[in-house]
């Protein structure tokens, strides 16, 4: 079989997508991609693209990327032209995780991107710890998993429970945290070795998740 | 009696007589024609044919054959009326008078001598008989004998009955089985039901009586309430009271219906509500609240029902749109000002409108938001507006690196506390940073890799830890071969703590090599006694903002966390991690305020950090649990089933139109939502039906509408796959 | 005069009672009789008419010597019920022998459920090609009005039955009983986009997906509840992607009815190769921005493919070569059906398409698996046996009766003969009435001509 054949026949990996939008600082958390598509390989055998890739939300690339991860600092207001390429993704069957970095209840982010959010696709409700989103790789009991953030009390030193969803048709649409897994997942992937418990499997579950529901 | 008068009198008679005659005649014919048609309709009838309706050219043909005969007739009695003249007339008298045993001829006598002599003058024979005396007593008491008109009715009744009831007999006859035959259509159709009256002319009342429906829209809208009178379906906006109202007992039962895609998610138990109806003068009323979506009123009463629709619409929340500014903007200095200027629209009427700012300051990890309103407006139930404000950009106070966030938001006068408002797209000005402003040639450094050197000095100090808990129960030999190792690790950390520390003094990527004191470079760093410290030559970094400058600020602590960790590592290299410990908190400390400080935000590259994909495949430790997928659920199958219900409604209209109606009625505010098209097609059927008229077409064009009937290619493979 | 032609109309009408009653009633001195039915009783359910008639043929059969015959003459295609008598005077020894003056064309239709749970009705027409319109009508009303061509074939989301093709005046009708599907997909791919996607098409649709996808090599999600393939359980196999499959074990289910489908990626599996109808060779491009077009399957990457023999080609793109792709390519194989598609990522249809890009894809994917899976066989019409029935009317008449004869002259003359007087004969005997009214009204007016004669 000729090597054309061959990686013809290679399935499509998986790309790591980080959503571009007008207002804020979206790419404020640019290790993230790099340590997610770390952990994806090192407990699955997805195959997955070695660099992620940001796409602009205004732009009908997003389309292109069924999983799409949204973050920042600053408050989120989506163009109208972003607000519906975003709703026509969403009803198509698109998954949005949206993450807060900036661990703030208060906070403008939190604040601006939920009322976006249910704008665009339904009002947020709390997601229960049981939903199958916390077994689809790793079995998470207690839901997600809590941030070092979290617990030393940066922003609201909240411990949020739960993570917030819109559900469509029963599967997750928009994924929301307020946790700041995107400062827990900003680090190099080359120092896992040095952690005891790999702070990103939730990362998988995510990616899994995403890829067979 | 004079001559002149007896004439007059003999010829009156004969008048009558002639018309007689005529009559007679005429009735005849009548009847010989009536009786002709009869036989013809009989034989038609006998050889099966249709038989005659009151159509166009076998009227025109038997009318004019009526005539024909009626014409002969006329002929035939002229010819016979001229042998009847005066002295028949008189003789026709005499013979009336039944007194005189013989016939005295008197009259006849004399009447035949008067013509005589009008006739010629000079007929002295004539003469002399007319003017007998005698003669003409005689003639008179004839006449005054006789009961002239008596004997004229005697004449005309034995003359004209039998005809006359003749053609009495034949019309009744023609005219029952013209009744009989045509039945519901035709002329004598027409007449019967005029006579026996016909429940299809009437106006169809509806089974429960006609209703009125009034809607009263909620306060806040300020609106005059509507009256509608009996309609099927009716509009209201959301929160509105609509009031039935009818004549007769009340109903027995009334159920409102949610329909719709949303109300098909509901059990179904919610999605009904019985509503009580009161009794109202000499009728009833019932009244119920409009909701966001169609709803349907069922009412029964006596084993009928009847339906109204309504189709409940939201309150919708205004339409803002920003004119001014049109496009996003950085600011070189946070001084001027901006006219803001925005349109707003509601459906209803707009109640208040503002102008939102949100101004985001700091950097890293620490952000402060504060929100700002102005131009606020209010409005008068305005349908449309407009509001204007200036944004002093001195007056908010910004600095260099904040952001304002600007929108304009409306709300409308919908009283519920968390109502929507209405917003416009959202523009964004930023107060550049001196240097980002000023460095667009220079390209941003990325993010250094501290975060890198966060962990590993987590770590450890972590290994440290639990190497000096375990010191108790190692001996010395092992104790210093691992605290050298972890030395060994401090030590190549703090040079690459140094090469970050260097780099951005001096510009210069090549780290720590080998520098010294002395050797020409100016490093901005100068070492003292082992530690470095900031020369004071580079109080003037490279970036220069302000008094702190921020090279300084970084810099500051990652020079702690070097000196720090120097210390820690010779510690270590000792083999006393209990007095290393403190020194690599210290480290730890000062490289977390350095990352604090460093994040910054640059609109730029991210660093570049591929994966080797093959190297980390399958290396974690830990494997996942096999799990379920849950099931999708199937997409209810809309199409199909509008189409069964169209066919059932199609088959209703034969039998029971009002529930035909009522079917499509729901049909179509259920359709509303997500297939207008196919809605408006619906309506278009009811319309149909309203006017009495064939909807047929209507039917076909709705269920094209829906989709379902698509040609495929007749191929040999017997399944096709349309297009 | 008057009253003597009354009496002599009422004389007349006597005589004509007289002799009507003094004549024999029946036909049974005309040995070739050739009964010419109306229209109605023709199309008549309950065929009384036609079967009391055609009692009477068998019972005059039976006390006959020399074998009878019965001609006759059909105006319109007969019901149901009247050709079944027909047919069963045809088997007992009256050979019947009729004269087609129908008018009709020949017209069969056949309606088969689309397998799955989409309710759907493929509906095939063969007619005689015509200028008069097609129409295809089931209980709603008319679904549609064609050409008549000699196939036409439609795809029918919902029908009320009964379904009737009509051209002119001849007329088909078929009861169409969609049987409840109740068999499921297996699902075998790798993780990835595409099998998210068909995944959630197929569950959207309907159907049932079972199946296991590998994420790790200690770790699978499992669809549904997949057990060995079998085709009690399962109606059809997908493959979505190149992986090691039990070739065995899924040949030996095509073979016992199942459908298997090779989509993408699965076109080169090499133990597949053998049953596959396709053979896959070069990747071909998709066409950028054709995904928001009317032809978005012209944007998807597909492979290009060689068409085994005995193979069809189902569906074919248009390229820009000239030629057409086969996009679609099945083949029987024992009792089942193999599929194989060549679009390698259909789920970039329902993501970057247009906004019904979702529900074509869905469609798509609906009509692939009905092409290859089977439809139980449902159970036949009540009044069906070894012969077309409604389906095809005029063809059930000719299979259950013969092909019509010639009009013979002899037996149209004698047809004719029928004359004017003696149908008046027969009229007025089924009209008794008419003839008393008549004569009643004559007599009743020569007596009252007689009694108002003397009052002129």
């Amino acid at each position: 079989m000729s090597d054309s054949m061959k990686d013809a026949v290679a399935v499509e990996p998986f790309v790591f997508a980080t959503a571009q939008y007008e207002s804020g600082d979206w790419d404020s958390a640019p290790m993230l991609p790099a340590n997610v598509i770390d952990s994806v390989a090192r407990y699955t055998s997805l195959p997955v693209r070695p660099q992620g890739v940001s796409v602009p939300l205004s732009s009908e690339a997003v389309f292109a990327y069924p999983l799409l991860f949204l973050t920042g600092h600053l408050p989120v207001r989506f163009t109208t032209r972003e607000a519906d390429v975003l709703r026509r993704y969403l009803v198509r069957g698109g998954l949005l995780f949206v993450d807060d970095h900036n661990h703030d209840v208060d906070g403008a982010f939190h604040k601006t991107v939920r009322e976006e959010i249910r704008r665009v696709a339904g009002p947020l409700v709390p997601l229960p710890n049981t939903h199958e989103l916390y077994r689809s790789f790793f079995v998470f009991e207690n839901g997600p998993p809590t941030t070092s953030h979290e617990m030393n009390g940066w922003g609201d030193n909240l411990v949020h429970e739960q993570l917030d969803a819109v559900l469509r048709n029963g599967r997750i649409s928009v994924l929301y945290s307020s946790k700041d897994y995107s400062s827990e997942w900003s680090f190099h992937p080359d120092n896992k070795r040095f952690l005891s418990v790999d702070n990103t499997k939730f990362a998988v579950n995510l990616v899994v998740y995403a890829l067979t529901r | 009696m004079n001559d002149t008068r007896l004439l007059s009198r003999v010829a009156g008679v004969r008048r009558a007589l002639t018309r007689l005659v005529y009559a007679r005649a005429m009735l005849v014919a009548g009847s010989v024609a009536l009786s002709a048609w009869l036989v013809v309709d009989g034989v038609r009838l006998a050889r099966g044919s249709a038989p005659f309706t009151g159509g166009g050219s076998v009227g025109v043909v038997a009318g004019s054959a009526l005539l024909a005969v009626l014409l002969a007739a006329w002929l035939r009695a002229r010819r016979r009326t001229r042998d009847i003249n005066d002295v028949r007339t008189a003789l026709w008298i005499e013979e009336r008078d039944t007194d005189a045993r013989p016939a005295s001829f008197a009259l006849v006598t004399l009447v035949e001598a008067l013509v005589a002599r009008r006739a010629f003058a000079a007929d002295l024979s004539a003469r002399a008989i007319a003017e007998s005396p005698l003669l003409q007593a005689s003639a008179s008491a004839v006449l005054a004998r006789t009961d002239v008109p008596g004997a004229l009715r005697r004449s005309a009744k034995n003359q004209l009955l039998g005809p006359a009831l003749f053609v009495a007999g034949a019309l009744s006859v023609l005219v029952v089985g013209a009744l009989v035959r045509s039945g519901p259509s035709g002329i004598a159709g027409s007449v019967s039901r005029a006579v026996t009256g016909d429940s299809a002319m009437a106006a169809p009342i509806p089974p429960l009586g006609a209703w009125q429906v009034r809607i009263d829209a909620p306060a806040y809208m300020r609106r005059a309430p509507q009256q509608f009178g009996d309609v099927q379906n009716v509009g209201a906006v959301s929160g509105s009271t609509v009031q039935l109202r009818g004549t007769g007992p009340i109903p027995e039962q009334v159920t409102a219906r949610l329909v719709g895609d949303a109300a098909d998610t509901l059990a179904a138990a919610r999605r009904e509500r019985v509503l009580v109806p009161t009794a109202s003068g000499d009728g009833w009323q019932v009244r119920t609240i409009a909701t966001d979506g169609p709803v349907t009123i069922q009412l029964s009463r006596g084993g009928r029902a009847r339906l109204l629709v309504i189709e409940g619409r939201a309150d919708s929340i205004p339409a803002v749109s920003l004119l001014q500014p049109a496009r996003d903007s950085v600011f070189r200095a946070p001084e001027g000002s901006l006219a803001l200027v925005a349109s707003v629209r509601d459906d209803i009427g707009l109640a208040t409108a503002r102008f939102e700012l949100i101004v985001s300051s700091g950097e890293g990890e620490r952000f402060t938001a504060r929100t700002v309103a102005m131009g606020a407006r209010r409005f008068a139930d305005d349908r449309a507006g407009t509001i204007r404000a200036t944004m002093d950009i001195a007056a908010l106070e910004l600095v260099a690196g904040d952001i304002v966030h600007l929108r304009a938001i409306a709300r409308d006068a919908h009283p519920a506390s968390n109502r929507e408002y209405g917003s416009s797209e959202t523009r964004s000005f930023r107060i550049a940073r001196v240097a980002e402003y000023d460095s667009v040639a220079v390209e941003p450094a990325p993010p250094p890799e501290v975060d890198k050197s966060l962990l590993s000095q987590r770590m450890l100090l972590m290994l440290t830890e639990k190497l000096e808990k375990q010191r108790p129960s190692l001996e010395r030999k092992t104790l210093m071969s691992e605290s050298i190792k972890i030395a060994r690790d401090q030590a190549r950390l703090r040079q690459a703590v140094g090469a970050i520390v260097f780099q951005r003094l001096s510009g210069d990527v090549s780290g720590e090599h080998a520098h010294s004191v002395g050797d020409g470079h100016d490093h901005g760093v100068e070492q003292q006694q082992g530690k470095l410290a900031l020369s004071g030559s580079n109080a003037g970094g490279v970036l220069e903002e302000g008094d702190d400058s921020p090279v300084i600020a970084i810099n500051q602590p990652l020079l702690e966390a070097y000196n720090a960790m120097w210390d820690a590592g010779r510690e270590l290299e000792q083999g006393s991690p209990t007095s290393a410990i403190p020194h690599m908190r210290l480290a730890l400390a000062a490289i977390e305020r350095a990352r604090s400080a460093e994040r910054l935000y640059l609109r730029g590259r991210p660093p570049t950090v591929i994966i080797d994909i093959a190297k980390v495949r399958l290396a974690g430790k830990d494997s996942g649990t096999t799990n379920t997928r849950r099931e999708r659920d199937a997409l209810p199958p809309r199409e199909a089933r509008r189409a069964a219900r169209l066919v059932v409604a199609a088959q209703l209209v034969t039998g029971d139109v009002s529930a035909a109606r009522d079917t499509l009625a729901v049909l179509r505010v259920e359709a509303l939502g997500d297939s207008p098209a196919f809605a408006a097609a619906v309506g278009a059927v009811l319309d149909a039906l309203g006017r009495n008229g064939d909807a047929t077409e209507a039917f076909v064009r709705a269920r094209r509408v829906l989709g379902g009937v698509v040609r495929t290619d007749a191929s040999a493979w017997s399944r096709g796959v349309p297009r | 005069m008057l009253e003597r032609g009354l009496r002599t109309v009422a004389l007349l009408g006597l005589a004509a009672a007289m002799y009507l009653a003094s004549r024999p009633v029946g036909a049974l001195d005309r040995p070739a009789s050739t009964p010419r039915w109306t229209a109605n009783d023709l199309a008549d359910s309950t065929a009384m008419v036609l079967t009391t008639a055609l009692m009477r043929e068998i019972v005059a059969a039976g006390s006959d010597t020399q074998p009878r015959r019965v001609n006759v003459e059909l105006t319109a295609v007969p019901s149901p019920r009247a050709r079944a008598a027909l047919g069963a005077v045809h088997g007992a020894d009256v050979s019947v022998g009729w004269i087609d003056r129908t008018a009709a064309t020949g017209l069969a239709v056949s309606a088969t459920a689309v397998a799955g749970p989409s309710g759907a009705v493929d509906v095939r027409v063969a007619g005689i090609p015509s200028s008069l319109p097609l129409v295809l009508r089931d209980a709603g009303g008319t679904l549609d009005s064609v050409q008549t061509t000699s196939v036409t074939a439609w795809r029918l989301a919902s029908v009320s039955p009964p379904l009737r093709a009509s051209i002119g005046a001849s007329e088909a009708s078929v009861v169409t009983r969609v049987p409840a599907f109740t068999r499921r997909v297996m699902l075998m791919a790798l993780p990835g986009w595409e099998a998210k996607f068909v995944a959630a098409a197929l569950e959207e649709a309907g159907w049932h997906v079972d199946g296991s996808v590998r994420v790790s090599p200690h770790t699978t999600v499992t669809l549904g509840a997949p057990v060995r393939l079998d085709t009690a359980r399962y109606g059809v196999v997908v493959l979505l992607d190149s992986m090691s499959v039990d070739a065995t074990a899924i040949r030996r289910f095509v073979q016992q009815g199942g459908g298997l489908v090779l989509s993408g990626d699965a076109l080169r599996i090499p133990a597949l190769a053998p049953i596959s109808p396709a053979r896959a060779t070069t990747i071909r491009g998709a066409v950028a921005g054709a995904l928001l077009t009317d032809s978005p399957q012209r944007g998807l990457e597909a492979w290009e493919v060689v068409v085994r023999r005995g193979a069809l080609v189902v569906r074919s793109d248009d390229s820009d070569h000239g030629h057409a792709e086969p996009a679609l390519v099945a083949a029987r194989l024992g009792a089942g059906r193999v599929v194989a598609s060549a679009y390698r990522n259909s789920w970039r249809w329902r993501m970057e398409g247009t906004d019904d890009g979702a529900a074509e894809h869905r469609a798509w994917w609906g009509n692939v698996l009905a092409l290859a899976a089977g439809v139980p066989a449902a159970a036949r019409d009540s009044l069906a046996d070894a012969y077309p029935g409604n389906a095809a009317p005029y063809a059930d008449l000719v299979a259950r009766v013969g092909s019509p004869v010639s009009a013979d002259p002899a037996t149209v003359r004698a047809a004719s003969a029928l004359s004017a007087f003696e149908q008046l004969q027969d009229r007025l005997r089924a009209a008794p009435g008419l003839l008393f009214i008549v004569i009643a009204l004559s007599l009743l007016g020569e007596w009252a001509s007689r009694r108002l004669r003397g009052n002129r």
